[in-house]
């Protein structure tokens, strides 16, 4: 029932389905933002490790699909991860597939969130928090410690993989469009035009709604 | 695990979202089970969500809605449990349901409807639910029969067996809830068995038909007979009989016993390991048990009085979908099945992955005594995790609740357990030839400990998620479903699940060597995943003996040196180092993954060496691809000694390559970049099959140490047309260069997502192709809101100036898109032959050459045993070269089952081309039982 997934009623509720997210930043209608949810085969990833690397996500995410990308969040100053990503299928099915089986398993111990989005737009990768990270950077140490905190060996590991990360991390300056599949790469470029009449371009990054106010509010801030 | 994100519980949940359905009850969901079920079953982090009592919990709001709700949860809920109560219970909501049908007749009708879809286990509850409105009200009974009837109608036409199943079991007990009769059961039977006896009246003689379509057909049938059993065997024995005649004639006369084991778990199981085959067997014995199924409680028989006096209802025939897209393989999203030849299936077909289930792996002993109930609360398992796998967290909080009905000393969870007697795990202890339980000597054998003791409804689910997992041929799709539903189920559950979940991991690591190639692979992601959500943690240690005195390539070896390169995938290498005892280390890698550079300055000539640093600080400048080009061409120009041109092109390739992936080692996307940024001089360097050979070459010296980046930058070198499909199959075979390493995983992950890649292309654009179509003929017809529903990517492009354009243009636009995408599509699907062609070729001659070194070594009778044991004598050998050449054997069987649809399309073919007299017996037999079983 795949092609009719999500408008069936069911008891049970499916978890492919968007969340109540929209980006505050989303110059459109919410019809319009759920209406390019409703095709996306982009995902936004939320409450990683900092440590987390591009390949542990690839090595998970693939198992719902081939990815075109993954897009790490950075931190807008130091220009290293903080935290989030978006990861972009070739299909909207994948994408499915992955709020289904993937959202809300563990990825470097943590549970991770995954959420539709309406697709990557340049500057959307920079964390939009005062310090450059993302704005629930703070509840990062809440949900360490609710997990019991790390142990010493682990704290110790942690503190040798920012060490490393820190002398060998180097971000890319150029996102890359990713490989467009044969069929497309045989018939013309590659459909990048997604939300042509979405965004300002400028950040934008998800945060749960809970805590969206405040985004708002330091965002408003900051622009 | 709550509260991290602050806030309280009640309005968000565990990510943090806000709650869309703020029920009456404060949260909680209208499924979930009333307080009666605190305690493990609830998530033990979830604080005080449990047991909080519905009465004087209605919120205000819009009245009408709250009673929508109130109504909709009281028919989710009922029967959660068996019960005193449940008998009042069912009677008042059948009154209040009576009674407020005529108010809310559509939020009843599907909320009937979906119950019945989504809790197969409570089927029981529902008929009798059903049977009491009927006796109660004829006409509100008969909209409500009628409306599922015609949802069984429509869940045909889709295909979707799993929903036909669930429906017509409903059907089945609805006889015995008086609310249909005998009759009337045995006539939906017959029309859905029509094309069997069809079939078998035309064939006179003739080799009796058998396909995929009608299997499912007869299995829908024969899985839910026994739930109508008793009644018809009462009413209409005659008819019964005939019934099971039609099915008997089509089972025995199927073919579903392979030389060549392919469709086999463990080459050591009893033949009789197909599901219809097994599954008649077992039914064909109720009649002695008087179809008693005593498992789940049957209210209707605590209603004998009212349901008495209900009149019954009948439905016109049942419309049968065609049976020519019966394979359903077209809508996988994966494109893994994909027949690609197949056309395009228009019509929704659910469940792609619907295979007929096989007799469950028995890897628990239980009491011989309760062999029907083991079937009939697994296939309710099969069910629940088929209906609903869009929701693993509940799916699991309901099948771990299905003992709840189930009749006294029946089923139990394992906390209500001793689990502190004798054998805790229920470990079954002969395991040798434990399957599908048909066996009921072994089973009172094994069963000793268990004798008395009710099942253990965690086993009973692990031994089905496992079942499931390692199904032939695959359910891919599935794999991942599985592993985070058994996460989900241990989360769930309390740690008794946890360690029965172990147990069940730990007892199948033991049947390993018996294990298929492809099988002991899809286990290994499996767990790997599975342990990845607590931490790793494992009794690694167990296996240290294994890791001492195995040959580097059995089985169990394999199985845990693979695992443990996956979980540094998922994970990284320090952790995993951390975690591993020390006697395990030497089953990793000595150091972390990482890239292996050729060119370091120490190891080169100076010429090469002053080739390496142009190249480095050019490309490290990010230097432009004419840039390296040139720089290429003038030093490589220089080198005069070498007269061959060739020679010096392969050089400067080399030196590209290996510089093009070293400034994408970073991580994947900087891989991307480098490739995209690299791009024409990669095209200059790779015309040719050779080069791109090449090219394919000096990827995998470079991620030697990096399995994961090699698949990886071989998929997307491929994606950038840099290498072609087939250069991927030709590294993978190369010359015998894995000779010895058959037994890695990452050359096969390698091809799979190669081929998987061209058959998602093909269906891609034939997706494409069909949406085209409808497009033209939606404007054609005039409608050009049809149109605007259909567009594709394309259109979207085309937005901004679209509005101007009228009908006829848009036409002719398509017309000549399509005639371009036809060409593409032509072209592609020549590609996708090619692929499977040359794969299968390359297994030939590769598994040709090392039969000559496997009988070389063995002095023995090699050649006529081999499709009994693979080769492996016992399955214990030892022999590398025996081993390694069981690898490849077992690779091959998987690509045969994996790609069977295509195979067969292309049998004639393949048949002339490459099962030539000169294969050997063992192949040509695997490769005619393929085909026989695609049928």
């Amino acid at each position: 029932m795949q092609v009719e997934a999500g408008r069936e009623f069911t008891i049970i509720p499916r978890l492919d389905k968007p969340s109540t997210y929209k980006d505050h930043q989303f110059k459109g209608a919410d019809e319009e933002w759920f209406a390019l949810l409703g095709k996306s085969a982009t995902l936004y990833v939320g409450n990683l490790s900092f440590y987390t690397t591009e390949e542990q996500i690839y090595e998970l995410f693939s198992k719902c699909g081939e990815i075109k990308r993954v897009i790490m969040g950075l931190d807008r100053n130091n220009k290293t991860p903080c935290g989030f990503c978006f990861v972009e299928y070739y299909t909207h099915e994948c994408a499915l597939k992955c709020l289904k089986y993937v959202n809300g398993t563990k990825v470097d111990d943590r549970i991770i969130r995954t959420d539709l989005d309406p697709g990557f737009k340049e500057g959307r990768q920079y964390g939009r928090g005062r310090s450059g990270g993302q704005v629930r950077d703070e509840y990062r140490q809440e949900y360490d410690e609710g997990r019991g905190g790390w142990g010493h060996i682990r704290a110790r590991q942690e503190a040798e993989r920012r060490r490393h990360q820190e002398e060998h991390y180097e971000p890319i300056t150029t996102i890359p469009a990713g490989a467009s599949h044969g069929v497309h790469s045989r018939l013309g470029p590659p459909v990048l035009s997604r939300g042509k009449r979405g965004f300002n371009g400028e950040q934008g990054i998800q945060e749960s709604p809970v805590k969206r106010n405040r985004d708002v509010d330091e965002d408003m801030g900051n622009i | 695990m709550q509260g991290r994100f602050g806030g309280g519980r009640a309005e968000i949940d565990e990510f943090g979202r806000q709650r869309r359905h703020n029920y009456h009850n404060h949260g909680r969901k209208p499924y979930e089970r009333s307080g009666g079920r605190s305690g493990p079953y609830r998530n033990p982090r979830g604080g005080g969500r449990g047991g909080r009592n519905d009465a004087g919990a209605a919120a205000a709001g819009d009245a009408s809605a709250d009673v929508e709700k109130r109504l909709s949860t009281l028919i989710a809920k009922v029967g959660d449990k068996a019960g005193d109560e449940l008998r009042s219970n069912l009677d008042a909501l059948s009154g209040v349901i009576q009674r407020d049908y005529s108010k809310f007749p559509d939020l009843i009708l599907k909320t009937l409807r979906q119950c019945v879809l989504e809790f197969p286990w409570k089927v029981t509850i529902y008929g009798t639910l059903l049977g009491l409105i009927n006796s109660k009200s004829y006409d509100t009974g008969a909209t409500i029969v009628n409306s599922i009837y015609a949802t069984l109608n429509q869940k045909l036409e889709f295909k979707d067996w799993s929903s036909v199943k669930v429906l017509l079991r409903f059907f089945a007990v609805l006889v015995s809830a008086n609310a249909i009769n005998s009759t009337t059961m045995i006539s939906i039977y017959n029309h859905i068995l029509k094309p069997i006896s069809e079939n078998a009246n035309n064939g006179g003689g003739a080799a009796p038909q058998q396909s995929e379509y009608m299997d499912n057909l007869v299995y829908v049938v024969l899985s839910t007979l026994p739930w109508a059993g008793k009644q018809l065997q009462l009413n209409l024995p005659e008819e019964l009989e005939r019934l099971m005649g039609v099915i008997s004639t089509y089972v025995d006369g199927r073919r579903s016993v392979f030389p060549s084991k392919i469709t086999h778990i463990f080459d050591n199981e009893p033949s009789s390991v197909d599901g219809l085959t097994w599954l008649k067997k077992f039914v064909s014995v109720l009649p002695r048990n008087e179809w008693n199924l005593n498992t789940i409680v049957t209210p209707y028989d605590l209603f004998e009085n009212e349901l008495s006096q209900a009149m019954q209802h009948s439905f016109p025939p049942l419309t049968l979908p065609p049976p020519q897209n019966s394979n359903g393989s077209n809508m996988d999203s994966t494109g893994l099945e994909s027949a690609g030849s197949g056309g395009y299936n228009e019509s929704p077909s659910a469940l792609a992955y619907f295979r007929i289930p096989r007799p469950t792996i028995q890897i628990f002993d239980y009491d011989p005594k309760l062999k029907i109930q083991r079937f009939i609360i697994q296939d309710l398992i099969t069910d629940s995790l088929n209906q609903l796998d869009y929701n693993r967290k509940e799916c699991a909080r309901c099948v771990l609740g299905i003992h709840l009905l189930c009749l006294p000393n029946v089923a139990k969870a394992v906390q209500d357990t001793q689990p502190n007697t004798a054998n805790p795990t229920g470990a079954a202890a002969g395991r040798e030839n434990a399957d599908g339980g048909d066996d009921d000597q072994a089973v009172q054998i094994k069963g000793s400990s268990e004798i008395g003791k009710p099942l253990v409804i965690e086993r009973l689910i692990m031994e089905t998620v496992l079942t499931n997992l390692l199904s032939t041929p695959s359910q891919h799709d599935h794999d991942i479903f599985l592993s985070s539903f058994a996460v989900e189920l241990c989360k769930l559950g309390s740690d008794f699940t946890f360690h029965i979940a172990g147990s069940s991991i730990r007892l199948l690591y033991n049947r390993l060597p018996q294990m298929d190639a492809e099988l002991i692979n899809r286990f290994s992601d499996w767990f790997s995943t599975f342990i990845s959500n607590f931490g790793y943690q494992w009794t690694w240690k167990d296996w240290e003996e294994d890791i001492k005195t195995q040959t580097y390539n059995a089985p169990q070896k394999t199985f845990i040196t693979e695992s443990i390169s996956k979980i540094i995938r998922l994970s990284y290498f320090e952790r995993i180092k951390q975690i591993m005892p020390q006697s395990l280390h030497q089953a990793m890698p000595p150091k972390a993954p990482g890239p292996k550079f050729k060119f370091t300055v120490d190891v080169m000539d100076d010429r090469t060496k002053a080739v390496s640093v142009a190249v480095g600080k050019c490309i490290k400048a990010k230097g432009t691809a004419d840039q390296v080009n040139e720089i290429l061409d003038e030093h490589y120009g220089q080198w005069d000694d070498l007269d061959d041109e060739q020679e010096r092109t392969n050089l400067a390739r080399e030196m590209l390559i290996q510089h093009v992936l070293l400034s994408g080692s970073k991580t994947f996307s900087h891989m991307l970049n480098a490739i995209e940024r690299y791009m024409p001089v990669l095209q200059k360097y790779s015309a040719g099959s050779d080069a791109k050979l090449h090219i394919a070459k000096i990827t995998e010296e470079f991620w030697i140490l990096n399995p994961q980046m090699y698949v990886i930058t071989l998929d997307k070198l491929l994606n950038y047309r840099v290498i072609d499909p087939i250069t991927v199959v030709e590294a993978v075979f190369d010359a015998g260069s894995h000779l010895g390493q058959w037994n890695r995983f990452h050359y096969w992950e390698a091809l799979h997502n190669t081929v998987q890649k061209v058959n998602l292309r093909v269906d891609q654009l034939e997706k494409r192709i069909a949406e085209a179509r409808k497009t033209i003929s939606g404007s054609s017809g005039g409608s050009g809101g049809d149109g605007s529903a259909t567009k594709d990517e394309n259109d979207m492009e085309r937005d901004d100036n679209n509005n101007n354009d009228d009908d006829d243009d848009l036409v002719n636009v398509s017309y000549s898109q399509i005639e371009q995408y036809q060409n593409t599509l032509t072209e592609l699907r020549q590609e996708q032959k090619n692929v499977i062609i040359k794969t299968i070729e390359k297994f030939v001659e590769q598994l040709n050459s090392m039969d000559a070194i496997v009988n070389n070594e063995q002095l023995g009778n090699v050649d006529e045993d081999i499709t009994n044991n693979n080769g492996r004598g016992g399955g214990h050998s030892e022999n590398a070269d025996e081993l390694d050449h069981w690898w490849l054997l077992g690779r091959y069987r998987e690509f045969l089952r994996l790609y069977r649809q295509q195979i067969k399309g292309l049998a004639v073919t393949l048949d002339s081309l490459v099962f030539s007299t000169s294969s050997k017996p063992e192949l040509r037999q695997a490769f005619e039982d393929i085909c026989q079983f695609t049928s």
